[in-house]
């Protein structure tokens, strides 16, 4: 398409045609010209597909908040599963979302759709026992078992001759002592090197597994602990619980007014499945995501070098697209260039501080559910893993440096630092550290039992990275499943949610390899793993204790039995998006995103406090209690949340011609996600109307309450419990 | 895949579609709303059409000869309501004759392939946009939007805000052209 003049005069004549605003004088004249060139259809056809482009992807954001603004929900290149994949979910939930926003009736086909959801999901919900999963085979499945590794000694014999050019990289002595021939600091030969901690059980085609029978093998696994444990589950959640749940988990905040009511009047079957497909196409899915896994990847208060944007960029389309985790983290430990250009760099350059010993140490622990850092001095006499394992590990980081990168600012002649480049360096050789007893001791670049080569043409990360992530990798896919699940349940199968291995005994080991396996196999597809996850049996259950339950209550030290939801505080940012969604504070004055977006970032900078250890590991202070984040919260934005000013939600249902009773429902609504209680909804009728009348509500009569009333009542139900916990 | 299960599931006599209908029914839902946008350029009415194509197409799902071109039989039937539809309109104006959709459709099917390009660079592209034009563009395309109400919402005389929409939609253009430019060159 090259022709200028053609372009310019197809250009007006399809802004008018999108904007629904031609004349048939241009309609004749497009016409004539797309009949008569190829170039001008193809520039008409290319047109279309971008006006249409824009209304299905970039409008779907769907949820009310301006914050969303910057999600584009992407859809690139799902990746292709082999297996049977559960979801008839992408952009057909994508449009039902939409629909359902309007507020229109579902269409028939999504009534055809969901007959086939419901055939799918038969194993969810309600009625497992009818689905016809041979559940001795499930029973069959392999649990963790540890092997002993083999060969994690060949470094002790390697020591001897690589002594001649030490190079000291931790607090070593300045003396080299040449290593006795007995090592003193050697645990015993039962000792794991890293990553060996689950060793996969192979695993067999037979055992590949559908959508619906994972989610019912999840039940059964579940339901076993129970039986085993002797207690009962709670009754399922009531569907305003379960909706907001939800909500928090998938997208990182609680749902619209119009959301919840059009959830609650919704009576299909399957509305849940059907809900938990809608939100994991919503935009707002990959950034809650890509909130967690900044925060997990870098800390909320990363070091000045780390692109907390670009980062952010790369994760929100990985997230977006349905990237495999394994690709993920690929690309994270094996990154290399610009900061800001491949957002991937930042999670290595926010730990190369410590002669990069957090790099090491934040690895191992996030992506291989590994607790290294010990390691880094001595051996670990829980987990058995040796002091070797560590420097092996932190051997493959030894060739990475960051290098600021200066441009000269024309106006100020001054220096000034635009990004940061991650490089490997052309290094080989062995890293050197001291074990307790003040012996020298060498690492060569060793990852669960496969040498790298320690030339210095070798890229050590890239063969980590592929190490670590090519094929079948059950100790990265493991650390996944359980941080995912604990990510809806409040609690992993494991007391530390990265801490796996045999010393830490996890609650259901049967469960957690089989989810493992599947994830595995499924091309380890996050989507799909938490549709499992949401559609199980334990993640419809209330948070409420029921009677034959009291025992399962992890934070008395029980391992968990997921009978009923545990409750999570909210995570500052859940808090934050929360709060904007239910007041649209945001909205009041006109707040353009970039404004809103500084504004959030600074509220929640407040609670951090990063300690610069050698793991970078810093503290939220966050308690998740409402009083405590309203009293820090941004003055002015609490303030416009309770005007009575065009835009805010309040101003919204103080205005609408609606009885009492009805915008007393829609604040409980919009903040609870729930219908009052008659006795609620009486006291509250009451303290609106006392409310107004005490604080001498111009409005306010016997029978009419006025503004302050239900300023009132909004605040506080905004400084409830039941706002401020997930449950 | 538990074979029992797939088999009862197929013989049930709801005749429920198959996973790799399914799979493909989902895959081309975006690219038929698109096909069936160029033959009637108004979203909204080109949503209506495309879920009444998918009843069709769903209760037609025994005829789909899996291996076949999936994207020229649903397209079949999207003509088919396109059709209908500008029968139900031909009291209102109608932009285009049947002609001027036919060669279009033409086009439209023998390209598939390259929208999928210019959707990976939209996606970047709408990244670069200043954040002021994508909030606008953004409240222009929200759901339920005809394009007429937004001037009155904003406060701006229509005419500006047409212009500002059509000037970001070129850069769009412009931009999304740019990177598939690229792209192939960078993949010789």
């Amino acid at each position: 398409m090259s022709n200028p003049a053609l372009i310019a005069e197809l250009t007006p004549l399809l802004e008018a045609l999108c904007e629904d605003r031609m004349t048939p004088l241009d309609a004749a004249r497009l016409e004539r010209l797309v009949l008569d060139s190829t170039d001008a259809r193809w520039f008409y056809l290319s047109y279309l597909d971008l006006h249409g482009s824009l209304y299905w992807d970039a409008a779907g954001v769907g949820s009310a908040t301006a914050l969303s603004t910057d999600e584009i929900p992407v859809h690139i290149d799902a990746p292709k599963v082999d297996e049977p994949v559960l979801a008839p979910a992408s952009t057909m939930t994508a449009r039902s979302r939409r629909l359902a926003g309007r507020g229109a009736a579902l269409t028939v086909a999504a009534a055809c759709l969901c007959v086939g959801v419901i055939v799918w999901f038969a194993a969810s919900g309600h009625n497992q026992d009818q689905l016809a999963v041979a559940p001795a085979r499930l029973r069959g499945v392999d649990s963790l078992n540890v092997r002993s590794p083999e060969g994690f000694n060949a470094s002790l014999t390697e020591t001897r001759e690589t002594l001649n050019t030490p190079v000291v990289r931790h607090h070593g002595p300045a003396v080299v002592i040449a290593v006795p021939p007995v090592m003193t600091d050697v645990v015993d030969d039962t000792a794991t090197a890293v990553a060996a901690t689950v060793p996969a059980p192979p695993m067999s085609p037979r055992e590949e597994l559908d959508s619906h029978q994972v989610v019912s093998a999840i039940n059964t696994e579940v339901r076993r602990g129970w039986e085993l444990s002797e207690v009962a589950p709670s009754g399922v959640a009531d569907d305003s619980e379960w909706l907001r749940r939800v909500s928090l988990d998938l997208i990182g905040r609680i749902p619209t007014l119009n959301e919840a009511e059009s959830f609650l009047t919704n009576h299909r079957p399957g509305k849940r499945e059907e809900l938990v497909d809608r939100l994991l196409d919503d935009g707002a899915y990959a950034r809650n995501f890509t909130t967690i896994w900044t925060n997990l990847l870098v800390g909320r208060k990363s070091e000045p070098r780390v692109d907390r944007a670009a980062l952010q960029k790369f994760l929100r389309m990985a997230f977006a697209a349905n990237r495999p985790w394994n690709q993920i983290v690929y690309d994270l430990v094996s990154a290399e260039g610009s900061s800001s250009e491949n957002g991937a760099t930042n999670f290595l350059i926010a730990h190369l501080n410590n002669d990069a010993l957090p790099a090491t140490a934040v690895t191992a622990r996030i992506f291989l559910g590994q607790q290294l850092q010990c390691n880094q001095c001595h051996s670990n006499p829980f987990t058995k893993t040796q002091q070797t394992a560590f420097w092996e590990l932190h051997s493959f980081f030894s060739q990475t440096a960051s290098v600021p990168r200066h441009t000269r600012d024309p106006r100020t002649g001054k220096d000034r630092v635009t990004h940061t480049d991650l490089v490997t360096r052309d290094a080989g050789g062995p890293i050197y550290f001291e074990t307790q007893t003040g012996l020298m001791r060498v690492a060569y670049p060793r990852f669960n039992g496969h040498d790298v080569d320690a030339g210095p043409e070798t890229n050590r990360r890239a063969a980590l990275a592929r190490l670590m992530t090519e094929g079948d990798q059950p100790q990265l896919a493991a650390t996944f499943v359980n941080r995912v699940w604990s990510h809806f349940f409040g609690e992993g199968f494991t007391p530390t949610v990265d801490d796996i291995g045999p010393h830490s005994p996890a609650s259901h080991p049967e469960l957690l390899a089989l989810l493992t396996r599947q994830f595995v196999r499924s091309g380890y597809d996050t989507k799909q793993l938490v549709r499992w996850i949401c559609n199980s049996e334990p993640y419809q259950l209330s948070s409420r204790f029921g009677d034959k339950n009291q025992t399962d209550d992890p934070t008395e030290g029980q391992p968990p039995q997921f009978s009923h939801m545990y409750v999570k505080a909210m995570t500052a940012e859940q808090m934050y998006d929360s709060f904007v969604v239910a007041t649209k504070a945001n909205c009041a004055g006109g707040v353009d995103w970039t404004q809103a977006e500084a504004q959030r970032q600074q509220w929640l900078s407040q609670f951090v406090i990063n300690y610069e250890t050698d793991e970078n590991d810093e503290t939220m202070q966050f308690g998740g209690t409402m009083g405590q984040a309203l009293s820090l919260m941004n003055g002015s934005l609490v303030e416009k949340a309770l005007e009575i000013s065009p835009g805010t939600f309040l101003d919204e249902v103080v205005r609408k011609k609606t009885d009492e009773k009805e915008k007393i429902r829609q604040l409980c609504l919009a903040v609870l996600s729930r219908q009052p209680s008659p006795s609620e909804l009486a006291a509250m009728r009451k303290l609106v109307r006392d409310d107004s009348a005490s604080r001498g509500s111009k409005n306010a009569s016997k029978h009419a309450a006025g503004a302050e009333g239900y300023q009132d009542l909004f605040w506080a139900l905004l400084n409830s419990n039941e706002f401020a916990l997930v449950h | 895949m538990n074979d029992a299960a797939s088999d009862s599931r197929d013989e049930g006599k709801s005749v429920a579609p198959g996973t790799e209908f399914v799979q493909l029914f989902t895959h081309h839902q975006r690219r038929l709303f698109l096909y069936i946008l160029s033959q009637v350029s108004s979203p909204i009415d080109a949503e209506e059409i495309l879920q009444e194509a998918n009843v069709v197409i769903w209760s037609k799902s025994a005829q789909f000869r899996e291996g076949t071109n999936f994207l020229a039989w649903v397209t079949q039937i999207a003509n088919f309501e396109v059709m209908k539809y500008r029968a139900r309109r031909k009291r209102n104006k109608l932009y285009f004759s049947d002609e001027f959709l036919e060669t279009v459709s033409k086009e439209a099917l023998e390209r598939s392939d390259e929208f999928e390009q210019r959707r990976v660079a939209l996606v970047e592209c709408l990244a670069k946009l200043r954040p002021k034009d994508r909030d606008l563009i953004q409240q222009r395309y929200a759901p339920g939007e005809r394009g007429k109400r937004l001037a009155a919402e904003l406060g701006r005389p229509a005419n500006s805000v047409y212009q500002t929409l059509g000037r970001i939609r070129r850069v769009l253009m412009e931009c999304i052209q740019r990177r598939v430019a690229e792209e192939s060159a960078n993949a010789k």
